[in-house]
């Protein structure tokens, strides 16, 4: 086996990162969406780590500390938005979400 | 041995994250999402590890597994069963998202091949800073970063105020 | 450390906190003073940044080359005072002061929830503040973030109705998608510069820290795949903010299902502060000729499926809100045309056209307001007749829309001007050009069919728009800010091109006599 280069970190991210964005597209149900992005989100966070190795500075680090940091916030209003829909609507796809068009 | 123990952690993270990854895109059950995904997590944690570091392993299974996964599961648990098959029975869409997620992942390995990057990072080859970076990424916080730092604040308030409205029952 | 520098900020974000806490400590039936503690937030904030400590020079020469001078720069280097910053920070203000003031009939229907509602319209200006001077990755994602998370709130406020929180929930999903899609893109910059900081520090004559504006003008970084992939994945993810094609696909719906008063706000200020960021990167990496030089052709083609796609898109609605959706994309489509000639005259044509765009579009929101007001609907045929019924709303309508189709002598027709005129300095980009004033002929199609609605046909609701004084007085400053920067439209072109010129793009389009 060869050497762990940044390289496979990467490919390893962007990985994660196309099966967030499958998830994404293919899901109906918010919850699933939502979970989908956090893989994403994983995804550039594993990518910014490993360019912080590679450069030999904590810039990345960091940065994946406010990444993680938003994604929690964005979770709770996510939270808040999805229990506002269901009370009003009970069930949460975007697909019964019929009332606006497109 | 050292380099070999390295890529055993590496692979073997690997192959859960992606596994428990593609699982919890795909499973049929929500639940099942909700386990695989933490399964994910952890993996992803277990990758920082290998990086060499520490805090952002233990963020990360401190806030994405003990925050972010138990607040989608009260999100899944506070709303109505719904079916959870995927968005659309007709396949073509289903292939279209599969071939639209390959695309993007080979596209993004090409440009990744062809880079400089497929070096040892600093970690591997003895060059960076000694672990625990918990002190210097703190000391960074208050000093290089201080503006994004001071400003998440801000965020976190604007999501308490705004959660509790959106979600607070009532009529109006 | 230089905190004058962020004395408007300041005061944005403690009057929203003042906000807050005034609306605690007030009894239920005085909540609707409350909107009067809110307007003088943007207004003193404005009269700050007339301060004469804020005018430092943006830019210094050190060995004949052009650096960003410390002095304009705060909190290591994180925050960045210059021209541009300025001129959007004022646009800001005129905003968030107009929307505030249309908002607060839309609030009197609500019996709480009133200090929030302009707690987080403040927290969002604040957020949009730092986006205008943003100076590295982390305050840009941070800052972002603010608005982004302040509007999720703010589109689904209405909280007892449905159309209202299914928007909310599809501007959440987009965005957060667009965000993972642009931090992707900041990794890659990342991983092929070693730097998210745009400004290199400098301790005792030596450089302790690196920046993406000296490695690029000094050729440390050179153009390379990776970075342009990262740069076009940021615009891709700003994109959502500002509209472009192909993350635009929330814009109808959210803009119907939205309070009108957010869908204005929304409508003008997230939007602004996706097009400064834009600006910013594209600042940052046009020190490198080869990176502007591949970017060009991605920006064009967004610019033009933008155009089209709005633009087209509009033609066969019928609800107003989602009329104005489509047709701020195809606004987005003029502005990047600017951005993608990347010279001065463009950008000085982008942010001439940002500063008109916050006045015209707020002034036909405002009448939607009030014509909705009054026939509670949101329907383009309910506007017949208001000719007749409300002289001056449906000047004033009028007047709006034909400033956005770009008709003289309005203000809108200078900046559409302004933009197609640059892409014509290169001959690569001629052809954008033309796909904009084919853009214009068909936007003005379904402008004029509102304004045919609203003076040729008969009314069907004879309910007459009440005007409140806070109305007029948008409505007054609005139409002001039209038709005297339509007629001398050089005060202001005269600003914009000066700051264009600080932000050294290149003085002549590419492929012209440079090469």
């Amino acid at each position: 086996m060869a050497d762990i280069t940044t390289s496979h970190y990467i490919v390893l991210s962007a990985l994660i990162f196309a099966v967030g964005l499958f998830g994404v597209v293919t899901r109906k149900n918010t919850v699933i969406i939502l979970m989908s992005l956090e893989l994403m989100l994983n995804g550039t966070n594993l990518a910014f780590v490993a360019f912080s190795r590679h450069w030999g500075n904590l810039q990345g680090q960091v940065f994946t500390f406010f990444v993680i940091a938003v994604a929690a916030a964005e979770a709770a209003v996510a939270l808040a938005i999805i229990i506002a829909l269901n009370r009003v609507r009970k069930g949460v796809t975007l697909d019964e979400a019929t009332e606006l068009k497109g | 041995m050292e380099g070999l123990g390295i890529q055993l952690a590496f692979y073997s993270f690997a192959a859960v994250t992606i596994g428990s990854a593609l699982l919890a895109t795909m499973a049929k059950k929500i639940v099942n999402s909700a386990f695989a995904l933490m399964a994910t997590f952890f993996g992803v944690a277990g990758i920082y590890g290998v990086l060499g570091s520490d805090f952002m392993a233990v963020t990360q299974i401190v806030v994405y597994v003990g925050g972010i996964l138990i607040l989608l599961c009260f999100g899944m648990l506070l709303t109505d069963r719904v079916p959870d098959e995927f968005r659309v029975r007709s396949p073509r869409r289903y292939v279209g998202a599969s071939i639209a997620a390959t695309l993007t992942f080979v596209g993004l390995a090409w440009a990744i091949s062809g880079t400089a990057w497929a070096r040892l990072p600093h970690i591997t080859d003895g060059s960076a800073e000694a672990l625990p970076t918990t002190a210097l990424i703190g000391n960074a916080l208050l000093t290089d970063y201080l503006l994004p730092f001071e400003f998440a604040s801000i965020v976190l308030l604007v999501v308490l105020v705004g959660a509790a409205r959106v979600a607070r029952g009532g009529t109006r | 450390m230089n905190l004058t520098l962020l004395l408007p900020e300041i005061i944005v974000i403690v009057g929203g906190l003042a906000v807050m806490l005034r609306d605690l400590w007030l009894p239920a039936d005085r909540k609707d003073g409350l909107w009067a503690w809110a307007l003088a937030v943007p207004l003193i904030a404005l009269a700050a940044t007339f301060l004469p400590q804020l005018d430092v020079a943006a830019r210094i020469s050190v060995d004949g080359a052009m650096i960003v001078n410390p002095e304009a720069t705060a909190l290591s280097g994180s925050f960045y005072l210059d021209g541009m910053s300025m001129l959007l920070k004022r646009a800001f203000c005129v905003a968030a002061a107009l929307v505030i003031l249309m908002s607060r009939e839309y609030l009197s229907e609500l019996n709480r929830g009133q200090g929030e509602f302009w707690s987080l319209a403040l927290f969002a200006l604040s957020g949009m503040f730092f986006c205008a001077s943003a100076n590295d990755f982390m305050s840009l994602f941070v800052a972002l973030e603010v608005v982004t998370v302040s509007f999720f709130v703010l589109v689904a406020f209405k909280r007892s109705s449905g159309t209202s929180i299914e928007a909310g929930l599809k501007l959440l999903v987009m965005g957060s998608l667009s965000a993972a899609l642009m931090l992707y893109g900041i990794a890659f910059v990342y991983g092929a510069s070693g730097t998210v900081f745009f400004d290199q520090v400098v301790v005792n004559g030596e450089v302790t820290r690196t920046g993406l504006r000296d490695l690029l003008a000094t050729g440390q970084l050179v153009y390379s795949t990776e970075l342009l992939i990262g740069v076009m994945l940021i615009f891709l993810g700003l994109g959502f903010k500002t509209s472009a094609v192909p993350l635009h696909v929330w814009v109808p719906d959210v803009y119907q299902g939205a309070p009108t008063p957010v869908t204005a706000y929304l409508s003008v200020g997230s939007k602004l502060a996706g097009f400064v960021l834009m600006l910013r990167v594209l600042e940052v990496f046009s020190r490198s000729g080869p990176m502007v030089d591949s970017l060009t052709p991605f920006l064009a083609l967004v610019a033009a499926v933008t155009l089209f796609y709005g633009n087209l898109g509009a033609l066969p609605q019928s609800n107003i809100k989602r009329l104005l959706g489509y047709s701020s994309i195809g606004q987005c489509g003029y502005i990047l045309l600017g951005i993608a000639s990347a010279w001065t005259v463009g950008i000085s044509g982008t942010l001439f056209y940002m500063t008109a765009y916050v006045v015209t579009n707020l002034a036909a929101f405002a009448v939607v307001i009030l014509v909705s007001r009054a026939t509670n609907s949101h329907e383009i045929d309910d506007y017949s007749g208001l000719g007749r019924k409300n002289p001056l709303l449906a000047a004033a309508l009028t007047v709006a829309l034909l400033s956005l189709a770009g008709v003289p002598p309005f203000i809108g027709f200078f900046g559409k001007f302004m933009l197609i005129g640059s892409t014509f300095g290169s001959d690569e980009l001629r052809w954008l050009g033309l796909v904009g004033m084919v853009n214009v002929v068909i936007a003005l199609y379904y402008y004029l069919c509102v304004i045919k609605r609203i003076y040729m046909r008969e009314e069907r609701h004879p309910a007459k728009s009440v005007v409140p004084l806070r109305l007029k007085v948008v409505l007054a400053i609005s139409m002001a800010a039209l038709v005297i920067g339509g007629i001398a439209p050089q005060f202001l072109a005269d600003k914009t091109a000066e700051i264009a010129e600080e932000l050294q793009f290149a003085p002549r389009p590419r492929g012209g006599e440079h090469r």
